[in-house]
């Protein structure tokens, strides 16, 4: 509608563009082969495999709520022999403003060894954990999951350190505190940087500063 | 009904002073009489089929996720929306999310009775519509098993309540980023004989209402419509009327739902705009500071290597 120098914006019931090579992407909806927006915000257009995937960016946290096969991460309140209770604090990118209550089965902690696991050897309150959001059954409940590598605790403090300092996992099922040297068991995930390419390659800013100060 | 003695109620026996107006006491004629100046005229100035001026505006409430506001001369109406929440008591599971919509007048909203802070059987049924016609618009699947509450707040009331309730709320829930369907805009009018009053007020509301006539038409209707979709939210209807005029009256509808339509996008739009211009303040700020800190980490990191040497 609008042109705000390449951005441009979308109000909710605007028709973006018919489905062939394109795709619906979060904050639109498709009726009729067409793709529609639904939030109000400026059009993201990503191509992937020829395909060309819509979305719309909404400048303020989007009312939207966790669903089934969503990455969230969850702060750990309780925990005891069958489960582990958490307050989901984030889903995918976007912050919740209203935390929502989940809840992880000990069979839904990891993928071997589902009977022996003992459900303190792997979380524990306080703890930062991702975890994948699991088909809903029960109300009010969001059931999660820390099967796969990637997820399980990602930030936790060991028992007696000072706060603020957390844990490096230092293998699969533990983390040590760098200053109390304190080991403690966890189900460590192994956090997958975003853009893997980058990661791997040095820092060009550090690059540059290098070479100032050799010139120097 | 029970009363909140916290609350300032005024004499139980106490009446309104309009009751000893002379206005009170004219006949339905001679209101009907009144409505229409010799020119054709209504008692403001307007033409039959022109609508008051409407100013809407966004984000007017700090604490709901988002917010409206809307005013047609007399009418004045906020509309505040928050977040979805758990249903308190539910205990069946279900697809959909729930919309909570509560319409609440101010005391002093109405010409004619001081209103209770008890949700009166009025208020009831303006929630009730409420939410029948903002429901189809909002995207209910993608937050199954909650609820978004909206609270729509009549300041003054001066007839079309209802249209202006659903405009206002169609605005809000867009400006708190609830995923929907397509924006909303509503539109009432009033019908009095062979006359139809677009946008009317509550004169005309009234009058169409209490008509000793029965064998003419006179009802109010209010339309709400899903502009971008072309398609009708809800349809209610109030009184006696023949099926030519409602065909007849459908079409105007329509018509001025379309005429609000431009205004509510153009809000949107504006707030998308501050959004952009604000989005790239910040971050220009950020990269500023962040240029700052990196040429103090080159001074400190110089001053170290001077050092030892």
């Amino acid at each position: 509608m609008d042109e705000e120098g390449t951005e441009k914006i979308c109000i909710p019931g605007m028709r973006l563009s018919t489905l062939q090579g394109h795709s619906s992407g979060q904050g639109t909806y498709v009726k009729d082969g067409y793709i529609f927006a639904a939030l109000s915000g400026i059009l993201k257009t990503e191509e992937d495999n020829k395909v060309i995937k819509l979305s719309v960016v909404s400048l303020i946290t989007p009312s939207i709520l966790p669903k089934a096969g969503d990455i969230v991460t969850a702060k750990v309140n309780v925990v005891n022999s069958r489960q582990v209770q958490c307050v989901i604090l984030c889903t995918g990118q976007t912050i919740l403003t209203r935390p929502y209550k989940g809840i992880i089965k000990k069979e839904d902690i990891q993928l071997k060894y589902k009977d022996g696991i003992d459900p303190y050897k792997c979380f524990r309150p306080g703890d930062i954990v991702l975890a994948k959001v699991l088909p809903t059954t029960e109300l009010h409940w969001y059931h999660l999951s820390t099967e796969d590598n990637e997820l399980g605790v990602i930030i936790a403090t060991a028992e007696g350190s000072p706060p603020g300092v957390s844990m490096i996992p230092i293998n699969w099922s533990m983390m040590q505190c760098p200053k109390t040297l304190v080991k403690e068991l966890r189900k460590v995930a192994r956090v997958v940087p975003e853009n893997i390419n980058e990661a791997l390659l040095p820092l060009h800013f550090n690059q540059d500063d290098e070479s100032l100060l050799l010139n120097k | 009904m029970p009363l909140d003695y916290k609350r300032f109620n005024g004499p139980e026996d106490s009446v309104s002073y309009k009751r000893f107006t002379a206005d009170y006491l004219k006949s339905y004629d001679e209101l009907h009489s009144e409505l229409i100046d010799e020119t054709g005229h209504r008692k403001d100035g307007r033409a039959m089929d022109e609508a008051r001026p409407m100013y809407v505006r966004g984000n007017f409430v700090s604490q709901a996720k988002g917010s409206s506001y809307i005013e047609m001369r007399g009418t004045k109406v906020v509309c505040s929306v928050f977040d979805p929440r758990e249903i308190v008591h539910q205990n069946e599971f279900s697809t959909v999310g729930l919309l909570f919509c509560e319409v609440k007048f101010a005391p002093f909203a109405c010409k004619r009775q001081r209103q209770s802070h008890v949700p009166d059987s009025e208020e009831k049924a303006l929630s009730v519509a409420l939410r029948k016609a903002v429901g189809p618009t909002v995207c209910c699947q993608l937050f199954a098993n909650f609820q978004i509450d909206i609270f729509v707040y009549i300041i003054e009331s001066d007839g079309s309540c209802l249209a202006a309730a659903i405009t206002a709320a169609g605005l809000a829930l867009a400006n708190a980023a609830v995923p929907m369907f397509d924006v909303v805009t509503a539109s009432s009018v009033a019908i009095i004989g062979d006359k139809i009053f677009i946008d009317p007020t509550e004169d005309e509301e009234h009058l169409a209402m209490i008509s000793p006539d029965t064998n003419t038409n006179h009802g109010v209707i209010t339309m709400a419509r899903l502009n971008g979709l072309m398609q009708i939210a809800d349809f209610r209807q109030i009184g006696s009327l023949d099926i030519e005029c409602i065909l007849k009256v459908t079409d105007i509808l329509e018509q001025e739902c379309q005429k609000v339509f431009p205004k509510i996008q153009k809000t949107l739009v504006g707030y998308v705009k501050n959004g952009i211009m604000e989005q790239k303040r910040l971050s220009e700020e950020g990269k500023a500071r962040e240029a700052k800190l990196k040429d103090k980490m080159l001074e400190w990191r110089s001053s170290i290597v001077n050092n030892s040497v």
